[in-house]
């Protein structure tokens, strides 16, 4: 199957998910700049469209974009559904009303349900690699932390309580590391060792990074934080090593100075490891202060800055770098776009993230707003 | 960050609209790796 310019249908229905993802990214940067610098107070209607045009809009679009390219395979329905539903779900966050948010999440969610049948199916008839398990484990635990997430907002529209224990929690555990993490990982082996099969250090490295999310979701929902707690940062230690020690001899060994897309891959596996260990003494200092909830409103200050620096290294560092590495090698391999582009967009990105980390991580404003812009 | 992510997405989002596809980039790993497999 081709489209008009000869490019296979995969392909072209990638690049048109990316230019949706792209438009919607735009308003996570401007409410992000606005609101790290102080120039606009945003309210919390706000702040949640901020977070979900980024989490939503632009990773999960993007993820489920570099899905097709990953498997060769497109649905354009699919596609289409998800284009049109995802910008909407993000406009309800912004209006405020939990009747158009909860009616906005059921439809998504039935399209996620959608996405997952089809990439469960496309992932049994085809090549079973390491990358594409983790894609799709991770796109799972995509699936049952939108549930969470969905049922939180029918909760709110229906101003009854469908969920027991920390949802909140349970669904912002399962999407970071559960799912974001774990997708860049799949993605990250695919463009850097490129492996075809499923080697048993990869297998534990994925089952445990996705076993480690869904312990911690189910637990916060039973009110067992403390034992789950513990649990995950042993998942998540076993987890992180072993890509560390997989990864790392070949990635940190790539020309950082060449304008190629693979050093973004390379410098996604570093930021992997930075926020994972940062998430995982946030958790250490969690389960050792016996504390029963994970709301940030009843951290100390210091932590919310920390859990902030982990986020922003996920969604940056992590999937972002990776679908910046991805879009140059779908759009860019055949341009005449100057070379001294790549490194502005490289070195902006990632040294830019490290000084806002640095920012967030000391609680220093004028550093953040630096590494902000 | 914030002003070289919008730069990036002002040059891809161009790419994307006028420049040909590299799907070939994209091509299935001829190798597999030498770790012990389950597969």
């Amino acid at each position: 199957m081709s489209t008009q310019h000869g490019a296979p249908t995969w392909a072209a229905t990638a690049r048109n998910l990316y230019l949706v993802a792209m438009a919607v990214f735009v308003v996570n940067i401007s409410i992000g700049i606005l609101n790290g610098a102080d120039v606009v107070e945003f309210d919390h209607n706000q702040i949640l469209t901020h977070v979900h045009a980024g989490t939503i809009g632009w990773l999960t679009l993007t993820i489920v974009a570099s899905t097709f390219l990953l498997f060769r395979a497109a649905d354009v329905r699919l596609m289409l559904a998800l284009a049109i539903l995802v910008p909407a779900y993000v406009l309800a966050f912004y209006t405020g009303s939990f009747v158009l948010r909860a009616a906005g999440g059921v439809a998504l969610l039935i399209v996620i349900g959608w996405l997952l049948v089809w990439l469960w199916r496309e992932f049994l008839a085809g090549e079973r690699s390491m990358p594409r398990l983790a894609v799709v484990l991770g796109l799972t635990s995509f699936g049952y932390g939108a549930l969470v997430g969905v049922l939180i907002q029918v909760s709110l529209a229906a101003g009854t309580n469908l969920l027991p224990g920390d949802a909140v929690g349970a669904h912002a555990a399962a999407m970071t590391f559960g799912y974001l993490v774990l997708v860049a990982m799949g993605l990250i082996e695919w463009r850097i060792l490129g492996t075809a099969d499923l080697p048993r250090a990869g297998l534990v490295q994925i089952g445990s990074l996705f076993l480690g999310g869904l312990i911690i979701s189910v637990s916060l929902l039973a009110g067992q934080a403390q034992a789950g707690g513990g649990i995950y940062l042993l998942t998540q230690l076993v987890s992180v090593v072993l890509f560390a020690v997989r990864l790392w001899p070949r990635s940190l060994r790539v020309n950082w100075l060449a304008a190629e897309p693979v050093r973004h891959f390379a410098a996604s596996s570093i930021w992997v490891v930075f926020a994972l260990a940062l998430f995982m003494y946030i958790v250490f200092q969690f389960v050792s202060s016996g504390a029963t909830s994970s709301d940030p409103s009843e951290a100390p200050p210091f932590a919310v800055g920390i859990l902030l620096a982990s986020d922003h290294s996920a969604y940056i560092g992590i999937v972002t770098n990776i679908m910046l590495g991805l879009l140059a090698m779908l759009l860019l391999s055949r341009s005449s776009l100057p070379s001294w582009l790549s490194h502005v967009i490289f070195w902006g990105v990632n040294l830019g993230l490290a000084v806002f980390v640095i920012g967030l991580i000391s609680d220093t404003a004028g550093i953040k707003r630096i590494g902000l812009r | 960050m914030g002003t070289t992510l919008l730069i990036a997405l002002a040059i891809l989002a161009y790419a994307a609209l006028r420049e040909p596809l590299s799907d070939s980039e994209f091509e299935p790993a001829a190798t597999a790796t030498a770790e012990p497999s389950v597969a």
